[in-house]
């Protein structure tokens, strides 16, 4: 009861940091890192719960916060790539604009309710013992990360758009004597994981826990920027880190629930130690499969 | 010419072509023709102009003036357009993606018009190329993992990829390969030819073009100075002088005067090392098992084809890499596990095959890297002071010698060349008891390459003890005293220079030695 | 007229004035979203200016404020110079205000003053050395990116404080609030002017020092090596590992010294909140200023100014204080869009 419970958790805990993890490795993999995926959650919550808040239409809320959230990213896209702004100052900058702006914009939502998405629960799959209940109970925002996980998987690795975004992360100037565009191939690709994290961002708001409050996003769009690295850059891994995260997560409140005598803080640690430790097993195994176009954003300091 | 037969109209023709940055102009008036089915070659020395041409062509530089013709039209050149009119470039530096599959390189390249092949049709297409040219390309193997020749072959098979390819312009293509390599790579060119293919080559090694191009065009100090037509018959001394100048056409070194004065037999060693293995960065031993002996004031030469284990060697040497098993002695102490700063303090020096990579450091003028490692730090109080410093480099005869510019300037925005003498001059000032040169007169110009020469010269009629590797056979045959080369993951030699052939050596770069019984004639343990 | 066009024409006066341009349309972008909402741009920006710069007060608050901005932006600069991005500066203050209010707990009036708060200084830097060489250990031992564990670690960081202030160090007479109790008055810095205290000259001493120690000295010479290109650095046998490591601790030592300031100067107890955002806004200052220590003195104290000023309009026009970190934002990518105005040297 307690495992299904934790795993049931940690999908729905995890999800929002699952799309996050998605988009930022679309973006790195253009190579452009985007700190700002924290402000771009914030973007996508806030608009999302607005948006269900004043229509009670949770279905006209995702592209309203993916809207939102790609508007950010084409602001970070803008000053990194054509203004060649320092990534990550651009980053913080982004992440600090989100967080103020949702805190002002959303002050008036803070006691609205709103029911947004419930559990739709699919038949015969969430039957599947142990982990039925845990992926296939979920509300519909989920469901959806399954699809766009699979399908970065693909865009990146079976599509010749894929290849060419890889390849300007790699070297944009070979990407560049072959005909294609790089600074639009890096556009795209930011602008998609802003997009992906405000549908992130919304999950968290209208599907996960109904609720908006300032700064609610707490971390998880700068625990996505840790957990792409190690997910080597690969979305197809981005739900191990994404899902352990959100077990985590899951865990604090189960053992809080139990009424264990453990500081609700020490128990809020164990995601971020736990990433820590997962940062320092990807590196030993000398994961070394950052873009070289990303390289150079950590060399130019 | 017009007469009895019509006027060819070339395939690709400059008229007037002039490039200039700044005040430097790095090509001026350049009218060349290339004729279909032909191999045109493009000679001159490094630093001619030769590179800033090929980007003209390909349309990376846009010209100053003059105008580019194909089949006759005048047209403005674009990477894009480029490949659209059917021209294809094979880089010094390959334009590879080194994290990339050779297939996924491939796919890259392809035009729009062919992308929507299917993997499994362009890996066919791969191998009939292949097949063809006998070129080998495992479509599979991630670039990485190759060396430069077989980059090099990826690169090409890339370039014929395209269906509308004709022009190929090959730039420096035998820098990376051997004698022997070469020679299946001037049979690949001649099979182009036959194929339809119009080919510029650009080399500053005669001897590889003379047997194949069928035009000669002669370029230094940015002019095409002159053309010669196979039809004419090529007379290599006229186009030598031709390329060099006349000023500095006949060297007056006088290597083996300096090598007589060297008593090998008395001499102390000053490095040994013992079945030494080395690794590469992805942890694989690329070269096991080196006995090999330096003495005091002698210059051992290190041959073989780039990429095979001579970094990994001079790393090794030099504390930058740990070896993976065997000993190294220097002076007759161990220092198999010294640091690279106690190596250095030592007496040991190392000219890296890469200076921009390895030594610059953007935004540090010359003479702040003068004392990194080179010229003694002159402290004062706590701080350093920097006057001493500049006024002992301005006093030195050997930072004049060598030319290095003015030190206050940022090296970082000099050229290669200007870099390289910055370098060699940081590794030298200090008198080092080993010198690491790996390609020392990469980049210079002929006279500098002497001064060069003379210097290292110099530091071995004092006692030092130099590495010398380098890719040109002349260069090694000249300067050392004995030679070894790299191969199939082996030190073959000692060779004495006087007893041995550039052929023979070439035959071992390529591919190691042939049967047993000739390795144990020519394989000797030295030390 | 000659002189003025010769003066115009400098590089660096052309680089203030368009530095001076772009803060001013950052300024009116701001008023544009303050009279969106119903505020007056005129009053609020004038009484910004003048609550801040004009009273001695206002000047009291922005050097206050300014103090742990300038600390940890000059120590960002240090790692910096060494080819490090340290984004942790947030939670390196954040333990080194938590060692030092444990040791002035303990201490007590144990101790004379000037020795009782060289301990709290000792406890502020011993602990953001700790926390910054957490993460400078584990980038040389195992690779890992520090921009990451930096930031990763604030995240800790604040957990860690949240525990003592609700736990171990709460104050027992605190009705129930999450902060720990006062330090001893005798431990409290002394103060120069008003409500000003030693730690702004401590600051700027800090920052002299750095520069020297960059600039002049051999140590400073190897790190900006290590900086400029570590391959070149290895290559001079410079021991890059320890350069960065050095590095790295000095950087969280100042961050720390900050935290430590911050209590024994003007909170005098630790709280939840303590320094929140110092570490980031510190981060941006040595990045505006290209991470050279003096000019990070200047950025921190324009940083500090907005800040303060931020606090003035919340009061004067009802805005919620979230519209501050608005104002932060649209300033930092003003100068953010303006790019690097000088070559580096």
């Amino acid at each position: 009861m307690i495992l299904e419970s934790l795993l049931a958790g940690a999908v729905q805990s995890g999800t929002s940091v699952l799309l996050t993890v998605c988009g930022e490795t679309v973006s790195e993999r253009a190579g452009v890192i985007n700190l700002g995926t924290e402000g771009c959650m914030a973007v996508g919550a806030l608009f999302a719960y607005i948006v269900c808040a004043e229509t009670g239409q949770p279905f006209l809320a995702i592209p309203v916060a993916c809207i939102a959230g790609g508007l950010m990213g084409l602001l970070h896209a803008y000053f990194v790539i054509s203004r060649k702004a320092n990534q990550l100052a651009t980053g913080l900058t982004l992440m600090f604009l989100g967080l103020g702006l949702t805190a002002f914009l959303g002050r008036n939502y803070v006691s609205v309710s709103t029911e947004g998405f419930t559990k739709l629960r699919i038949p015969f799959l969430a039957d599947i013992p142990i982990i039925g209940d845990a992926l296939f109970d979920q509300d519909p925002i989920t469901y959806l990360s399954y699809l766009i996980c699979a399908g970065m998987c693909l865009l990146l690795y079976k599509t010749r758009f894929g290849l060419i975004l890889r390849a300007t992360g790699e070297d944009e100037n070979v990407v560049y004597a072959y005909g294609a565009d790089p600074i639009r191939m890096r556009y795209l690709s930011v602008i998609m994981g802003g997009m992906l994290s405000a549908l992130g961002g919304a999950q968290l708001s209208i599907a996960y826990t109904h609720t908006w409050i300032e700064g609610m996003t707490g971390s998880r769009g700068v625990i996505g920027v840790a957990l792409v690295c190690i997910a080597a850059w690969n979305p197809a891994k981005a739900f191990i880190g994404a899902y352990i995260f959100g077990a985590a997560q899951a865990l604090q409140m189960i053992l809080q629930q139990q009424g264990l005598e453990i500081s609700s803080f020490l128990l809020m640690m164990i995601p971020y130690v736990l990433v820590l430790i997962a940062l320092f097993a990807a590196s030993i195994k000398k994961n070394g499969k950052m873009p070289a176009e990303l390289k150079k954003v950590f060399e130019a300091v | 010419m017009g007469s009895d037969k019509k006027e060819l109209i070339p395939i690709l023709e400059t008229v007037g072509l002039t490039k200039k940055f700044g005040d430097f102009t790095a090509n001026s008036d350049i009218c060349l023709k290339l004729y279909e089915n032909s191999i045109h070659a493009l000679c001159g020395e490094n630093g001619a102009g030769k590179s800033t041409l090929m980007k003209m062509l390909y349309g990376v530089y846009k010209p100053t003036s003059g105008k580019i013709l194909i089949d006759g039209k005048e047209t403005e050149i674009t990477p894009q357009k480029a490949m659209e009119c059917g021209i294809g470039m094979v880089f010094q530096d390959f334009r590879l993606i080194p994290a990339f599959t050779a297939l996924e390189n491939i796919m890259l390249a392809l035009p729009k018009s062919e992308t929507h092949r299917k993997k499994s049709e362009i890996k066919k297409k791969i191998a009939e190329l292949s097949e063809k040219y006998g070129i080998p390309v495992d479509p599979d193997r991630y670039v990485w993992e190759m060396d430069l020749g077989q980059r090099q072959r990826v690169e090409i098979v890339k370039v014929l990829m395209m269906h509308n390819t004709r022009i190929l312009i090959f730039d420096e293509p035998t820098s990376v390969l051997t004698y022997n390599e070469v020679k299946a790579f001037i049979e690949m060119i001649q099979k182009l030819r036959e194929n339809g293919y119009s080919i510029v080559l650009i080399t500053h090694k005669l001897n590889e073009v003379m047997s194949c191009a069928d035009e000669i065009s002669v370029l230094r100090h940015g002019v095409i100075t002159d053309n010669f037509k196979r039809e004419d018959g090529f007379d290599k001394n006229t186009i030598v002088s031709r390329m060099m100048g006349e000023d500095t056409a006949h060297r007056v070194m006088n290597y083996r005067e300096a090598k007589k004065h060297f008593d090998y037999d008395n001499a102390p060693d000053c490095l040994v090392c013992r079945e030494l293995s080395l690794i590469d960065d992805h942890g694989r031993c690329i070269i096991g098992g080196i006995n090999l002996t330096v003495k005091q004031g002698e210059i051992l030469g290190v041959a073989g084809i780039s990429g095979r284990g001579q970094k990994e060697l001079v790393e090794t040497l030099f504390g930058l890499r740990i070896s993976l098993s065997g000993t190294t002695e220097y002076m007759g102490t161990n220092i198999t596990k010294a640091g690279i700063h106690r190596r250095i303090d030592a007496g040991m020096a190392l000219i890296s095959e890469d200076p921009k990579r390895d030594n610059v450091v953007p935004g540090m003028s010359i003479y702040e890297h003068m004392v990194l490692a080179g010229a003694p730090i002159r402290t004062k109080g706590l701080g350093i002071d920097w006057n001493i410093i500049k006024e002992e480099l301005n006093n030195s005869k050997l930072v004049h010698t060598l030319g290095v510019p003015d030190i206050n300037r940022n090296l970082a925005t000099l050229s290669g060349g200007n870099i390289q003498r910055t370098v060699l001059a940081r590794a030298i000032i200090k008198a080092p008891k080993l010198l690491l040169a790996s390609y020392p007169s990469r980049g210079l110009d002929i006279g500098t390459v002497d001064i060069v020469h003379k210097t290292l010269i110099e530091l071995k009629k004092h006692g030092s003890a130099i590495i010398l590797i380098s890719e040109d056979l002349d260069e090694l045959f000249d300067m050392s005293d004995r030679l070894c080369v790299i191969a199939d993951n082996k030190i073959y030699g000692d060779f004495i220079p006087d007893e041995t052939t550039p052929i023979e050596i070439g035959e071992i770069m390529l591919g190691g030695v042939k049967n047993d019984s000739e390795r144990n004639d020519i394989v000797k343990a030295a030390g | 007229m000659t002189v003025n066009a010769t003066i115009l024409s400098k590089p660096q006066v052309k680089n203030a004035g368009k530095l001076l341009a772009v803060l001013a349309a950052a300024a009116l972008l701001f008023a544009a979203f303050l009279l969106a909402n119903g505020a007056d741009p005129l009053a609020i920006y004038s009484n910004m200016i003048s609550s801040t710069l004009f009273t001695p007060y206002g000047i009291g608050e922005v050097l206050i404020k300014s103090t742990p901005l300038i600390l940890i932006a000059v120590g960002t600069c240090i790692s910096a110079k060494a080819g490090l991005v340290n984004v942790g500066g947030e939670g390196q203050f954040a333990i080194g205000a938590l060692f030092s209010t444990a040791a002035g707990l303990s201490i007590g009036d144990s101790l004379p003053s000037f020795m009782g708060i060289v301990v709290m200084m000792l406890a502020g830097v011993f602990g953001g050395a700790i926390w910054s060489g957490v993460a400078g250990i584990l980038k040389i031992r195992a690779n890992m990116n520090e921009t990451l564990t930096t930031l990763i670690m604030n995240y800790i960081a604040y957990q860690i404080v949240s525990y003592f202030v609700f736990n171990d160090l709460k104050d027992p007479d605190s009705f129930n609030w999450p902060q720990t109790a006062k330090i001893a008055h005798s431990l409290r810095l002394p103060r120069i002017a008003g409500k000003i205290n030693l730690g702004i000259l401590i600051a700027l001493a800090a920052a002299v020092i750095v520069w020297l120690l960059v600039r002049k000295t051999k140590w400073g010479y190897s790190l900006r090596i290590v900086g400029g290109n570590a391959n070149a650095a290895l290559h001079a046998g410079i021991n890059v590992e320890m350069v960065q490591i050095v590095a790295m601790l000095l950087s969280g030592a100042l961050a720390g010294l900050a935290g430590a300031i911050e209590i024994a100067g003007v909170e005098e107890r630790l709280r939840q909140t303590t320094g929140v955002n110092y570490g980031y806004l510190g981060f941006l200052a040595a990045w505006m200023a290209w991470n050279d220590p003096a000019v990070a003195v200047l950025t921190a104290a324009v940083i500090g100014f907005l800040s303060v000023s931020g606090n003035v309009l919340e009061i004067s026009s009802g805005l919620p204080s979230s519209a501050i970190s608005i104002l932060m934002a649209i300033v930092l990518f003003a100068i953010l869009w303006k790019g690097k105005g000088r070559k580096s040297e």
